[in-house]
């Protein structure tokens, strides 16, 4: 899938709706872009056509040249057989919410299922029952976005704040931020026990600082009623946090920020250009490193930036079992990192929409049919089939 | 400042000494309910908050004082609770209402938020925009705007409250409902004495948001009220053009290959004819009339084939529409339009000729108007004439006419010089279909493509074919001549994707063989993957295989 492809994310659906109807694919990692290799099937094809995405039909001989290709020791490439079409969840409130979801709009575009969760469903250990989840914009830390400077007289702020603190009382958590808590142990316990999870934007660092925060009150009075823990920086727990130490919890209830991992912090957002904001992606040894090869399989190796109330992580803060997949070169800036945690893994994306540069809130979805080939968006795909992979034989 | 550091038991250490010298203080005991509470002690809170309110139960202070201290700590179902205990103890029921609605909204009971406001109105009758805007912050959520209609509802009973079926109305526009919008803005208009002007305000919003079922049966029902006379002739006016709205969703006969037959169009539209003849009869030489004339010549026009008819019709429009210049000017076109249709292109360039040297004419009549010229010397073969004037309006290509300009401009430069006589008799075929003459164009087109089979327009004259023929009804013979186009002409004509699309919507809703229409747009899709078509044939496959789109 290389400049040629007409339209990149439809071609995961494709691939997923093939995994769904029993048939096997060979992601061909690094071949021409990342490609996929599946038995020709008239469905297929025609679903192609349909949908619109450009494939070739090759011949027995030609596939085995291909293989042959790809597998050639030189050639940073390799296969990986993709066999089950993995179980999608996605971590979403009920209802309205002034902002769009990067991951829904590329499932939804993709033509790929997926379920909604919230907290009651992960609280009752439905978790279980996927392979994989995403978490979008969402805030663990019981600070209900940390909008309360610009957005405390909004109908929907004040909606979601009542949903919360109806939905915390109703499981017995006195305030949000434990009922909060609660959900990112459950998360983290699921991808402990094997789990994937995909996180974006602001799910990141709430979702860590959280964990860090389990033993302490980091609210202040204007989000659950009482001062924050006047102790709680030094009552933080990083042993339980998946990909940041260190970290310093923001203690301005109204700046909108939560700690010092997101870089560029939310207010210094205005002076990005993004005329010159591009990050990176890493090269991976596909051979020897099928998860993060697979996880940046891409048509280019430089995708334009985009800011989010979480637009990236700071290299100084990042655990040092923690892969780094992109970056913006020069900066400190970590856009897109992975890392395993029990017999799970994780992966973070900084930002909110990888096709609009500042998605404020108010306004309205992301249209993907112009953005057929986006590579931003393609990275969002190849976590939701990385959990299809077959696991290798390690070697003895 | 131990309250800031969370130590619980030394501040209420010191709050309870200082309640010991000053018991019948109620902002102590508050306070020391809420060190209690935030130190988990939450029944000893509970108590402490009671005895802030027992220092002094009949002044509606306390009640403020306690509430806002629940409220601080996010106890919001309880300090409404303690407002509500205020209204007893104080002995006035009427306390603490928007308090209490603000409470009751932030906990998402849109029920007892929207019971508050109503108590506000009644207690201050000219502050409904107040109540509406309060009610609005709430009402963009489904839950809370069926929660606030079902309690005006209840509120209301049978009673005739302007107010309130006021606030009905308002929340059933908000939902879209417009039905339920127009059975209480009759209420309102009868309660009012609005002789109508209620009802006429609703339909124009109603045509607005284009539920014209229910905006035609309100401005019915305004006309009959009777509405004032200086309204009427709007009212009958957006009638007659809601009745035509409602006549067009309901013309099943019309497809993307053919237009209605003007047997089944004449009754279908008729109602709406007599509508406007009616404005015309009695608002003679007025706007309203101009613009029923220009209706009527429309549909004359485009749906009953009546040419004699609409000449005159728009020949009014250009008479009476004396204050609004740009429907003389689209009046005038069609007008040439429609001696096109005639055959007359005298008389056609003429109108054309009048809107191009009209100084009140938009740029779009403008150049739609020289487009027709330019059409008018390519049907009599005068070429070089007609690319010079599409050559004009290709200068600006954000002109809505630059793309059928360009189109015909590079035809006619494609064939002029290389089969002038091909061209010559090309366009005489078009200028025949132009005028409804289908059976006649049709055989000077095969002509052509017999005559002249190495012509680079030979496959735009069986697609030509194509097109009458099916909206001729001959869907068999136009699917044939598509299917030749795609045999023959496989390997030079630039009009497979359009022949296969033709075939494809042939199949569809001419034939109705939706099977093969499905295979015939996969094939386009298939054959011409980057066609500008594509997007539209995908559209359709799902269609077809009954997806949502």
């Amino acid at each position: 899938m290389d400049l040629s492809q007409t339209d990149h994310l439809k071609a995961y659906g494709i691939a997923y709706m093939a995994l769904s109807r029993g048939l096997e694919i060979d992601w061909l990692l690094n071949y021409r872009g990342g490609s996929f290799m599946l038995d020709a099937h008239d469905f297929i094809t025609t679903e192609c056509l349909v949908r619109g995405v450009a494939f070739i039909r090759e011949s027995a001989a030609v596939a085995a040249s291909v293989y042959a290709e790809v597998q050639r020791e030189d050639n940073n490439m390799d296969v990986v057989r993709l066999e089950k079409a993995p179980r999608v969840a996605v971590y979403v409130p009920p209802g309205f919410q002034p902002w769009d979801d990067a991951v829904t709009l590329a499932l939804d575009y993709a033509e790929i299922k997926y379920d909604k969760l919230w907290d009651d469903e992960v609280l009752d250990g439905k978790l279980a029952d996927y392979d994989w989840l995403h978490l979008h914009h969402e805030d663990f830390t019981g600070q209900y976005g940390k909008f309360y400077a610009s957005f405390a007289g909004a109908a929907w702020y004040q909606a979601q704040v009542a949903q919360l603190e109806q939905e915390a009382r109703k499981r017995g958590f006195r305030k949000v931020a434990e009922l909060k808590k609660a959900v990112a142990r459950a998360i983290a316990r699921y991808i402990g026990a094997g789990g994937f999870m995909f996180a974006m934007c602001s799910a990141t660092d709430t979702f860590d600082i959280a964990l860090a925060a389990e033993n302490t009150d980091i609210c202040d009075a204007i989000y659950d009623g009482d001062p924050p823990d006047p102790d709680f920086q030094r009552r933080l727990d990083f042993s339980k946090t998946l990909a940041f130490t260190g970290f310093t919890v923001e203690k301005n209830p109204l700046r909108y920020e939560y700690s010092d991992i997101d870089e560029p912090p939310s207010d210094m957002l205005g002076v990005q250009n993004p005329e010159t904001d591009y990050f990176t992606l890493f090269e991976f040894s596909a051979k020897f490193d099928p998860v993060p090869t697979m996880l940046t399989q891409n048509h280019v190796n430089v995708i334009k930036g985009f800011m989010g109330q979480t637009t990236g992580f700071r290299k100084n803060l990042i655990k040092t079992s923690v892969t780094i997949l992109a970056e913006k070169q020069g900066t400190e800036q970590v856009k897109y990192l992975h890392g395993n945690y029990g017999r799970g893994t994780f992966t973070y994306y900084g930002g909110h929409d990888p096709e609009d540069y500042q998605h404020a809130v108010g306004n309205p979805p992301t249209d993907l049919s112009l953005h057929k080939n986006s590579p931003g968006y393609r990275l969002i795909l190849n976590n939701i089939l990385f959990p299809a992979a077959r696991k290798k034989q390690q070697k003895t | 400042m131990w309250m800031q550091l969370k130590r619980y038991d030394q501040t209420i250490e010191l709050l309870r000494s200082r309640l010991a010298r000053a018991p019948s203080d109620p902002n102590l005991h508050a306070m020391l309910g809420s060190v209690l509470y935030r130190a988990g002690r939450e029944k000893d809170a509970a108590a402490e908050w009671d005895s802030a309110i027992a220092t002094n139960p009949a002044n509606p202070g306390t009640y403020r004082l306690v509430a806002a201290v629940l409220a601080e700590n996010r106890l919001l179902d309880r300090a409404a609770e303690v407002y509500r205990r205020g209204r007893k103890g104080t002995g006035d029921g009427d306390l603490f209402t928007l308090e209490l609605a603000q409470l009751l909204a932030s906990t998402m009971n849109y029920s007892g938020a929207t019971t508050e406001y109503l108590r506000w109105l009644s207690m201050n009758p000219a502050q409904l925009s107040f109540v509406q805007s309060r009610l609005a912050q709430m009402t963009g959520r489904d839950d809370a705007r069926t929660a606030a209609t079902e309690v005006i509802r209840g509120a209301l009973g049978d009673r005739g409250d302007l107010s309130l079926l006021q606030l009905l109305a308002w929340l059933a526009m908000e939902g879209k409902k417009f039905g339920e919008a127009f059975d209480v803005e009759r209420k309102i208009d009868a309660l009012s004495g609005a002789h109508g002007n209620e009802l006429f305000q609703f339909a124009v919003r109603a045509a607005g948001e284009k539920a014209y079922a229910v905006a035609a049966r309100a401005y019915q029902e305004a006309i009959g009220a009777p509405l004032s006379a200086d309204r009427m002739p709007y009212a009958r006016y957006g009638y007659a053009a809601a009745v035509g709205e409602l006549q067009a969703d309901a013309d099943t006969f019309a497809s993307p290959v053919r237009g209605t037959p003007a047997t089944e169009a004449v009754p279908l539209y008729g109602g709406a004819v007599r509508l406007f003849q009616k404005i015309i009869e009695d608002y003679p030489h007025t706007q309203f009339s101009a613009k029923s004339w220009y209706q009527i010549g429309l549909l004359q026009s485009e749906k009953f084939g009546d040419r004699e008819g609409a000449v005159i019709s728009l020949r009014h429009v250009i008479e009476e529409a004396g204050p609004l210049p740009s429907l003389r000017n689209d009046a005038t076109l069609m007008m040439g339009k429609v001696h096109i249709a005639r055959g007359d292109t005298a008389k056609a360039a003429e109108c054309f000729r009048t809107v191009v040297a009209a100084p009140d004419a938009l740029p779009d009549a403008h150049d739609e108007a020289v487009f027709r010229l330019g059409e008018i010397d390519y049907f009599a073969g005068r070429f070089d004439s007609a690319m010079q004037k599409l050559g004009g309006i290709t200068v600006n290509l954000k002109a809505d006419y630059a793309n059928d300009a360009l189109r015909l401009g590079a035809f006619l430069q494609e064939n002029a010089g290389t089969v002038p006589e091909a061209l010559r008799q090309f366009s005489a075929a078009e200028f025949l279909a132009r005028q409804g003459k289908n059976t006649e164009a049709v055989p000077v087109l095969l002509s052509v493509i017999r005559s002249y089979p190495q012509a680079p327009l030979v496959d735009d004259a069986l697609m030509e074919v194509g097109a009458l023929q099916a909206s001729a009804g001959l869907f068999r013979e136009a699917a044939a001549s598509y299917e030749r186009l795609l045999a023959e002409f496989r390997e030079s004509s630039i009009e497979l994707d359009r022949a296969e699309f033709n075939l494809a919507e042939v199949y569809q809703y001419g034939t109705h063989e939706p099977a093969r229409a499905q295979a015939t747009y996969e094939r386009l899709l298939a054959d011409h993957p980057k066609s500008i078509l594509a997007g539209r044939a995908r559209q359709r496959i799902r269609q077809l295989r009954g997806e949502s789109l």
